[in-house]
């Protein structure tokens, strides 16, 4: 009986100090999938449940291509699934239709970053396994080739991007208007619109979806107005990029007219 | 004495000294998780930064899928992490601090985020040089199974709370 009684206290022992060494290990970090569970609870910054038209879940197998302005729309997406689900970005700043075609190693290379690596937005499609791939890009081309020489480089980069996934469904959507107050000689609204236009025509002729995001977001001069811009600021500012608000706009129209 | 006591009194021995190891296992464990507790989260340490730096329009990862999304990171590379972006697109303050699941994890998480950096570097240097010579003045850093990515003009000030909240 005395043994047994002192068996029972030793395995009460063993138990108890191993136990209490197993909860240490486990007070001591947090898990990924810890951290997975703690964003699931918290509450999105904005959310655009009040848009109608497609569900988020149509961006699922969707890639958006496209400059700073959509690099806003990445981040913006980053924390809310309700946005635009599960859609990739392949974006980088002052990425254009030009640059984009230049080669990886080139030594002035903007290529979008994807996943880590530094990547053709040509093979965005390829590379996210896309059906849809939503381009925005020409702002960095108009101001140096004009109009016309920026839609030859989109041509060109659409030739690229198809021969690499030819099954895809491409939607372009329209450059954005600036504010007045940060328009110059070398870009301008009436250019921005210029090129717009014929991109539109370009669009329609060969059968892709045009998306008119700037007269979503425009005012009344057809200029980007201070309360949708994210960088209005004189000096520092372009006055081109958008804020939260103008993103909020720029995903419900999406989701109505995809 | 009956031979009954003799073969208790070794079983007692036996016990006692099987307890006192048990005892020393138990201390020195507890010193091991004193220690664990010492250690702040990556999550604790990003917040006391976040309380001593002024860090403006961010947007915090709030999950695995930003790793994924800008860095090609998975959970089988890291036990844990703590950051975030400028929310604007323009501003190109980024901050990423992780802690490595292992030496090779922490060697691919190191590769990842030298190559975002790089990207940063190219993908602003023609274009907003301001930020371009924001990014260059900062670095991809290892300390053991730590990597971090500070990308910010503050980024002297919150290297060194890292460094000082994790004692390295």
């Amino acid at each position: 009986m005395k043994k047994i009684s002192l068996l029972i206290c030793v395995l009460i022992v063993i138990t108890s100090v191993f136990s209490g060494c197993g909860s240490d290990g486990k007070s001591s970090g947090a898990s990924p999938d810890q951290a997975v569970t703690t964003a699931a609870k918290s509450t999105p910054d904005q959310t655009s449940d009040s848009a109608t038209g497609e569900d988020a879940s149509w961006f699922d197998d969707a890639v958006f291509v496209g400059d700073s302005v959509t690099n806003m729309l990445n981040i913006y997406c980053m924390n809310d699934p309700e946005a635009l689900g599960k859609a990739q970005f392949v974006c980088a700043p002052s990425l254009g239709f030009t640059n984009a075609q230049w080669a990886l190693d080139d030594e002035n290379n903007v290529h979008p970053s994807y996943k880590g690596k530094t990547v053709l937005a040509e093979r965005a499609a390829e590379l996210t396994g896309a059906n849809k791939v939503l381009i925005m890009l020409g702002m960095n081309d108009i101001g140096i080739y004009g109009a016309d020489g920026a839609l030859d480089e989109c041509k060109k980069f659409t030739q690229k991007l198809l021969s690499h996934s030819p099954n895809v469904k491409l939607y372009f959507q329209s450059v954005t208007p600036k504010m007045t107050s940060h328009e110059d000689n070398t870009i301008d609204n009436n250019l921005i619109k210029d090129f717009d236009s014929k991109l539109e025509k370009f669009c329609n002729e060969n059968g892709y979806k045009y998306l008119d995001v700037y007269h979503q977001v425009c005012d009344e001069t057809d200029a980007l107005p201070e309360k949708y811009c994210g960088d209005p600021e004189p000096d520092e500012g372009q006055g081109i990029h958008f804020n939260t608000e103008a993103c909020e706009i720029w995903i419900d129209f999406l989701k109505k007219n995809v | 004495m009956c031979k009954g006591d003799g073969k208790m009194k070794k079983l007692s021995l036996v016990l006692a000294a099987v307890f006192a190891v048990l005892m020393l296992c138990s201390c020195s464990g507890a010193k091991e998780g004193s220690k664990a507790e010492n250690t702040k989260s990556l999550a604790q340490v990003f917040k006391d930064i976040r309380s001593k730096v002024e860090i403006d329009n961010f947007n915090e990862y709030k999950s695995g899928d930003s790793l994924d999304r800008f860095y090609g990171l998975t959970d089988k590379d890291y036990t844990e992490f703590a950051g975030g972006i400028n929310s604007t697109g323009t501003n190109q303050e980024e901050i990423l601090l992780v802690k490595a699941k292992d030496k090779n994890a922490a060697a691919a998480v190191k590769e990842a985020l030298d190559n975002r950096y790089k990207s940063k570097v190219a993908q602003n240097k023609n274009y907003n040089p301001q930020q371009a010579a924001m990014v260059e003045k900062c670095k991809v850093e290892q300390f053991d199974l730590y990597v971090t990515m500070i990308v910010s003009p503050n980024a002297e000030k919150i290297t060194e709370i890292f460094k000082s909240d994790l004692g390295l």
